[in-house]
């Protein structure tokens, strides 16, 4: 049976030792993240992932989700863990003080939603989903679903999720089929189908509340294959009153199916049905973008924008599961290296009283440990200081910071999504290998790090589509600005510590490592407008260039 | 994380095997996952012909 332990230690020398959080009091929260309070916190969701969701991994994985009469039923013992996640307050870290949350930094809800996956990703998808779905409702919803719909996910008692995906089109979202169409009392009725929806249905919950994209007609009445006529609508599984909060019936939401798939077993990935659903167009504040000709104008689909403001937390969630899955398997990849005995030592027995050596002598065993620790521990002082720029790029008072943080957070998205994931699964998979024929058999736990992490390189934007992102927009949009701003940073980090002979090593890995990062950057301006084949081509090479430099500057 | 690891080390403060681990850790991404970069940007710099010559019917 696997373990884990939360790296909460680790953690706590992010925070306070490397990125010193508790010193900028200046940006909303900060002041009370004092190391007792963040060891405070760090320690409680340590305690209820190891105790609460980790043992319910394994056993979610054997039995599955199934499709009963119209409704999911999820694994043994979810239901009650849902119920005690909210009760512990776990889901409300991060959710706005009016609904009753914390208000928690983003620091401290990555940190927490890493843990949660470590233990069981199956699990933390139901909640994290619904975080996600709750924080874009309350950015674009009325008041009404403020007050009555946010409330109640914010307490646990409903769940969300995000409904993008149709049979025919993922990536390409303006392909999309499904339909609103306005009322006379201007709600909306919505049907198509949605498919590969985490946690589309369960049994957890007395609602859900779906989030999904879906177009309306065009001037002319016409449905068209235009990203701008595509909207954002909140569509729940039981009608509710706008007045009274209260449920009035099923709505025209229905389970398809329930996919039978790799890993990820415990959650409920379904085929949703939506069949003249009552739908509620979600507005938000529409954004103001300037024209060529300097006009200022409201973006046609306002809402959408936060459609995507939902989804870049989802991409940098899901590059933080990738940490999670490779901290787990490594973990118990040591626990089985330490113990396990076979052959000697290349160099003379180290357990010469026992009948062999354990195998953590080998160089080979080592390096497929040491591999996944080093990814892990530089991967999660990226995600750490990411997050701790989202706050910044919020709330900092100084423009001009705001605004480099916002372009390296940016920036450092896609590769944080799809380094992270590509490492996290080779982590898994090396951690596994350390287990020899053990490793494959379903009972020691190894084998679901491995199914579940691949998920993790496929969804929220398959990882060519994050490099090719990576390459043809965050690279150089803005005449490169972002990229300009990073390896300024890189050069003073550079400059600074040259001279140090302790820091050698590290500062010279990481200018041989910018160096090529900026000649792969020029090859790219020189070639890409030749051909736009060639920055295709070299995307992928690129973003693992630019994670493997950008992870030697943690390192350094 | 190696700079704030020898600083502590050497102030003698806080665990030392956790920032010794860092610096073990440090130099393996230093001496092996850095070298990878060349590969991967002599692959980079192939360009795209070689994934497009073949004709999509001889896939």
């Amino acid at each position: 049976m696997p373990s884990y332990k939360a790296p909460v230690e680790d953690f706590l020398f992010l925070f306070h030792e490397l990125l010193e959080i508790e010193k900028r009091t200046d940006l909303p929260g900060f002041a009370d993240l004092t190391p007792d309070m963040t060891s405070a916190i760090l320690e409680g969701g340590a305690k209820f992932c190891e105790e609460v969701l980790q043992p319910l991994n394994q056993s979610g994985d054997e039995e599955g989700c199934h499709l009963e009469n119209g409704v999911v039923r999820t694994p043994k013992g979810f239901k009650e863990a849902f119920r005690a996640y909210a009760d512990g307050g776990w889901n409300k870290l991060g959710v706005a003080e009016e609904l009753g949350g914390a208000n928690l930094p983003s620091v401290i809800t990555f940190a927490f939603s890493e843990m949660g996956s470590s233990s069981n990703q199956a699990f933390a998808m139901y909640p994290g989903l619904t975080g996600a779905a709750l924080g874009a409702l309350w950015a674009t919803g009325e008041d009404w679903m403020r007050q009555h719909v946010a409330q109640r996910m914010a307490d646990g008692d409903w769940a969300g999720t995000m409904c993008l995906t149709e049979p025919h089109c993922g990536t390409d979202l303006k392909l999309m089929k499904t339909r609103a169409v306005k009322q006379d009392d201007g709600t909306y009725r919505l049907s198509g189908t949605k498919i590969f929806i985490s946690g589309g249905d369960h049994d957890m919950t007395e609602n859900i509340i779906h989030m999904v994209i879906a177009k309306l007609p065009n001037e002319e009445g016409k449905y068209v294959d235009d990203l701008s006529t595509v909207n954002f609508f909140m569509v729940p599984k039981m009608l509710v009153d706008p007045e009274t909060g209260e449920i009035k019936g099923p709505n025209g939401v229905s389970v398809g199916a329930v996919e039978k798939k790799m890993g990820i077993k415990g959650n409920a990935t379904c085929v949703m049905n939506f069949d003249n659903a009552v739908a509620y167009h979600l507005k938000g504040r529409a954004p103001e973008k300037k024209t060529e000709d300097g006009k200022v104008v409201k973006s046609k689909s306002a809402g959408m924008a936060g459609m995507f403001g939902m989804m870049n937390g989802a991409r940098m969630g899901v590059g933080i599961q990738g940490i999670a899955a490779g901290e787990v398997a490594y973990q118990n990849g040591v626990a089985y290296a330490q113990e396990r005995l076979a052959g000697r030592s290349l160099t003379g027995a180290k357990n010469p009283d026992g009948p062999a050596d354990p195998i953590m002598v080998f160089p080979d065993v080592r390096r497929l440990l040491i591999s996944s620790r080093a990814f892990v521990e530089g991967a999660r002082a990226l995600a750490m200081y990411v997050s701790f720029l989202f706050s910044v790029a919020r709330s900092s008072t100084d423009e001009a910071e705001r605004q480099e943080a916002e372009d390296l957070s940016q920036l450092f998205t896609p590769v944080i999504k799809a380094y992270f994931t590509y490492k996290g699964f080779e982590a898994a998979n090396a951690s596994m290998q350390t287990f020899g024929g053990h490793g494959y058999i379903r009972d020691n736990g190894m084998e679901q790090f491995v199914r579940d992490a691949r998920i993790n390189q496929v969804y929220e934007g398959a990882n060519g589509i994050q490099a090719l992102d990576l390459v043809a927009r965050k690279m150089t949009s803005k005449g490169g600005r972002a990229t300009l701003t990073y390896f300024g940073k890189l050069e003073a980090f550079i400059k600074e510590n040259e001279g140090d002979a302790d820091m050698k090593l590290y500062v010279d890995a990481l200018k041989t490592g910018y160096a090529r990062l900026g000649d792969a950057a020029g090859w790219l301006m020189q070639n890409a407008p030749k051909n736009y084949d060639n920055a295709g081509a070299a995307s992928y090479d690129i973003l693992n260039i630019f994670g493997t430099v950008t992870l030697a500057w943690m390192w350094a | 994380m190696a700079k704030v690891s020898l600083a502590k080390l050497k102030e003698g403060t806080g665990n030392p095997d956790f920032y010794k681990r860092k610096l073990t850790l440090a130099r393996y991404w230093a001496e092996r996952e850095i070298p990878m970069t060349a590969g991967w940007l002599e692959r980079a710099k192939a360009g795209a012909d070689g994934l497009m010559e073949l004709d999509a019917v001889n896939f």
